[in-house]
């Protein structure tokens, strides 16, 4: 993120979850996959769905509405994969649509209401973006983007706590 | 500049780092009884090297320190001094104040105190008696002599005793004969200098070499400034002058040869006597710069090359002009080789090491997957076996580059032990065992922590005072053995004491005083044992400078799992104590029994299995609610469902003769393991879950098939051993 200290701008990568809209930093995307399903693990958290294999490496899939405490994402074509990078370790979290890569103003992101139902710091604030209608014509209709702490959400943060 | 300077120091103290643990393992053998004389000379080398590279970079102390330590040693090298076990003792002292003395250097501790042990060393050198110092010279003059006696002859330099030489079969010992009457004139050495053009950027500061040269009493006779180019085309960081220097006859050659250990690989150097000998430059312009001027190899080309350049020299100038010219060339051949025998080594940053050993792995993925993608028929064709056996074959070579002997992460320990049994009053002895057995380098890197905390936990609290020791009947003398040993995928790194053992009353009842477990808590004598693992547990009645800030063995625990292993205690009270760390061979190969279950693939080492068996009707029988047994030929083993290990389908329990049963050797004895078919044995490459994960107790990580997807690795042990396991989730929870 250093290299917006000019602009304040923020490239945003959004996607559907039921029928709620979220985002994370797309500098943290490696890659959006297919879903595929996973090699379960045992003796792991339900939420995480099991490992892949991405290019060679083993790759914990998260499913992000479980994770969130939601029941689990029914599966359907456009269901994938987004693969991140979170410190040097890669996670996969599968997602029900990915949407749009959007730009935002560092200054139009709102700190998260403390009322919200998730766990504290999965969300990291709260943006405003102007979404394509589906004819990608120009009138753009505004639409809330939680955005997701990745730390907070990453597979080894328990591990990291206990440790 | 600087920066490029540090790098350099960097790599200096890289070296010292080597030249210690050399150090420091042959003078543990020295005082094992092993004074070899390829012992002795390996010490004396390192130091060596370490007292070169303390001068280029100005370390004085260090530089004085290790010199006054490398002229005993050289007293040693040459019988001059017995290596007995009093001297041994010494020179172990002197050793870790030369460990110090480098610290220090690098600025992570003050200067030792060495006036003491300087004493003592200088006392060796004096008892050694005056008698025996004036011939102290002659071995090491008598050796190039040698091999130039030889070759005269066209023979090519075999080992031929020293004694042999007054006899020499042909009568002829020119060389011998020719030092002396070198000596005897002592005509001045006149050495040339130039520094590489890229010598100053490349950290080389020749100005320290001059002064060093200087402090020989040697004096600038002629500075070559001719090179010098107009000042617009300077590059002000380049080195254009050459020196020529006129050194006293009185110093060595190969201590002028010193000076120059640390200047840049092309640079000039010529060391020259001044009597005139025209054979001397054609010796140096011909194949013999592997000779003299191979001294900026800062690893100590073997002494040996640079004598019998010397030697090649000087006897040249007795002989007719006629035959020098092709007995130069002739003589280097043998220098040459002389060189090769030395194991040259190259610096490679491990993040390459890293890259390629990830590449290979997905050959040898690819591999497999093209085999599976072709048809029989094309598998049996002569390419594939010979690109899978090439491919196998970089791999072990990629593995091997990486795999270091874990005598590195030992070799710390012998001086811990020493000064633990000085600080504790303790009279402790060491035996090391597997010190060869070969683990991945980041493994040794991160277990020195580890080691070193279960090594003082051992001595401070585990082996007793002396007389508490004779009082119950044991040796006065307590043995900390620390062994390594590689079992399947696994390296097991053990440290056992013969001490007190662990009194687990009063761990028990320090438990509940921490507030770690509750007083009415029932627990195993596993279990109590564990307890010392637990974070902010210490026993130690008062806090000790060695050890028991309660973070010691809760840090073994930490570091160990974060590493993807494990560690076991396994105590016998009055009798002592093991503690071992069970470490994964991170990215190894693993010879495994690919099986299908539920669906589903899991690798099972291949080490772990002892047989497998279709049971018949009746075979396997249930015993308990959950338990069943297996009868083979007669005996019952415990068998395990891994659908019940791992929790899948709870509920639904297949009929054992559709399964299959693989009995594996745990350490818990046999145990058959049931899963639903076996499928195939092959080698796989263990991929750690802890690179995106974190390690799964149960799992020793997972590996890619050759369809790309993934099977896990079942790690037996400790699956199997599940009562120790509900134990550490339950300290996990405690702790929390």
């Amino acid at each position: 993120m250093s290299s917006v200290e000019n602009t304040g701008e923020r490239k945003i990568v959004t996607f559907l979850l039921g029928k709620q809209m979220f985002g994370i930093d797309m500098s943290a995307l490696i890659e959006i996959r297919e879903w595929e399903e996973p090699t379960p693990l045992p003796s792991v958290p339900a939420h995480i769905k099991g490992v892949t294999n991405l290019r060679g490496h083993v790759v914990p899939v998260v499913g992000l509405a479980e994770r969130l405490g939601w029941a689990p994402s029914v599966l359907h074509s456009r269901s994938c994969i987004l693969v991140v990078n979170i410190g040097g370790k890669h996670a996969g979290f599968l997602v029900d649509e990915v949407a749009d890569i959007v730009a935002v103003d560092e200054g139009s992101i709102q700190p998260a209401p403390s009322v919200e139902s998730f766990e504290s710091g999965v969300i990291s604030g709260l943006v405003q973006v102007g979404q394509r209608s589906s004819e990608g014509a120009e009138d753009k209709e505004q639409t809330m983007v939680s955005l997701l702490d990745l730390e907070t959400l990453s597979p080894t943060r328990h591990m990291d706590l206990a440790a | 500049m600087s920066d490029d300077l540090d790098d350099i120091q960097a790599i200096f103290f890289e070296e010292c780092a080597e030249g210690l643990a050399t150090a420091e393992e042959g003078l543990s053998a020295m005082a094992d009884g092993d004074a070899s004389a390829d012992v002795i000379a390996g010490v004396f080398r390192a130091v060596h090297s370490i007292k070169g590279g303390a001068g280029a970079f100005g370390h004085e102390a260090l530089q004085s320190f290790s010199h006054r330590f490398e002229n005993v040693l050289d007293e040693v090298r040459g019988g001059k001094i017995p290596a007995s076990s009093d001297v041994c003792r010494t020179m172990l002292l002197a050793f870790d104040v030369l460990s110090d003395h480098v610290a220090a250097a690098q600025g992570q501790a003050d200067i030792p105190e060495d006036a003491a042990i300087l004493a003592e060393l200088e006392k060796l050198l004096d008892d050694k008696g005056a008698a025996a110092s004036s011939a102290a010279q002659a071995p090491a003059e008598a050796a190039p002599a040698d091999d130039g006696g030889t070759d005269e002859f066209g023979f090519s330099p075999v080992t031929v005793d020293l004694d042999d030489l007054d006899s020499d079969p042909f009568g002829f010992e020119p060389v011998t004969v020719a030092i002396e009457d070198l000596d005897a004139p002592a005509p001045t050495w006149t050495v040339r200098f130039a520094p590489s053009r890229e010598a100053m950027a490349n950290g080389g500061e020749p100005l320290l070499v001059i002064r060093e040269l200087e402090r020989l009493g040697a004096e600038i006779s002629a500075v070559e400034t001719d090179t010098l180019p107009p000042l617009r085309d300077l590059d002000p960081e380049g080195a254009y002058f050459a020196w020529t220097v006129s050194v006293p006859a009185s110093v060595e050659k190969t201590v002028i040869e010193e000076c120059f250990d640390f200047v840049a690989p092309d640079s000039v150097v010529e060391i020259a006597q001044e009597a005139p000998a025209p054979a001397a430059p054609a010796a140096d312009d011909g194949p013999a710069p592997d000779g003299p001027e191979a001294i900026a190899d800062t690893d100590a080309p073997a002494p040996e090359a640079e004598a019998e350049a010397e030697s090649d020299a000087e006897a040249a100038k007795d002989e007719p002009e006629a035959e020098i010219k092709p007995k130069a060339v002739e003589k280097a051949a043998p220098a040459e080789a002389k060189i090769a025998e030395v194991v040259q080594n190259i610096r490679v940053d491990v993040s390459k090491l890293d890259m390629l050993l990830n590449l290979v792995g997905e050959l040898v993925i690819r591999n497999s997957i093209l085999s599976d993608r072709l048809s029989s028929a094309d598998q049996q064709r002569v390419e594939l076996p010979e690109l899978a056996r090439l491919t196998r074959e970089i791999q072990d070579n990629v593995m091997s580059l990486r795999a270091q002997p874990i005598r590195q992460a030992f070799s710390r320990v012998p001086r811990m032990l020493r000064e633990l049994c000085v600080s504790t009053s303790k009279d402790v002895a060491l035996e090391m065992s597997g010190e060869t057995t070969e683990v991945d380098k980041s493994v040794i890197e991160k277990i020195g922590e580890p080691l070193t905390h279960m090594i003082r936990n051992a001595v401070d609290h585990g082996i007793e005072s002396a007389e508490e020791r004779v009082a119950k009947g044991k040796p006065a003398q307590g043995m900390v053995h620390l062994s390594a040993e590689q079992k399947g995928a696994r390296i097991f790194l053990r440290v056992a004491d013969d001490g007190r053992g662990i009194d687990r009353e009063r761990v028990f009842a320090k438990a509940v005083e921490k507030g770690i477990i509750s007083a009415d808590a029932t627990l195993s004598d596993d279990e109590i044992d564990n307890l010392i693992c637990a974070p902010g547990f210490s026993t130690a009645e008062t806090i000790s400078s060695i050890s028991g800030r309660g973070v010691g063995m809760d840090v073994v625990r930490s570091n160990v799992e974060a590493l993807g292993g494990r560690v076991e205690i396994s105590s016998v009270p009055g009798k002592g104590t093991t503690f071992t760390m069970v470490l994964p061979l991170t990215l190894a190969i693993l010879d495994g029994m690919v099986v299908r279950l539920a669906g589903q693939r899991y690798v099972v080492p291949l080490a772990n299995v002892v047989e497998t068996v279709q049971p018949e009707s009746d075979q396997v029988r249930p015993v308990a609610n959950s338990s069943e047994v297996i009868d083979l030929r007669g005996t019952y083993v415990p068998v395990k469902r891994l659908s019940d290990l791992f929790n899948l389908h709870p509920g639904a329990r297949d009929n054992p003769q559709d399964c299959v049963v693989i009995i594996v050797e745990t350490d818990a004895g046999h145990v058959g393991l049931m899963v639903d078919t076996i499928e195939d044995r092959r080698e796989v490459v263990i991929k750690s879950l802890d690179q995106n994960l974190y390690p799964i107790r149960g799992l020793g990580g997972a590996t890619i098939l050759g369809d790309g997807s993934i099977a896990l690795i079942l790690d037996i042990d400790a699956l199997v051993a599940s009562p120790s396991s509900s134990n550490k989730f339950a300290l996990k929870g405690i702790a929390a």
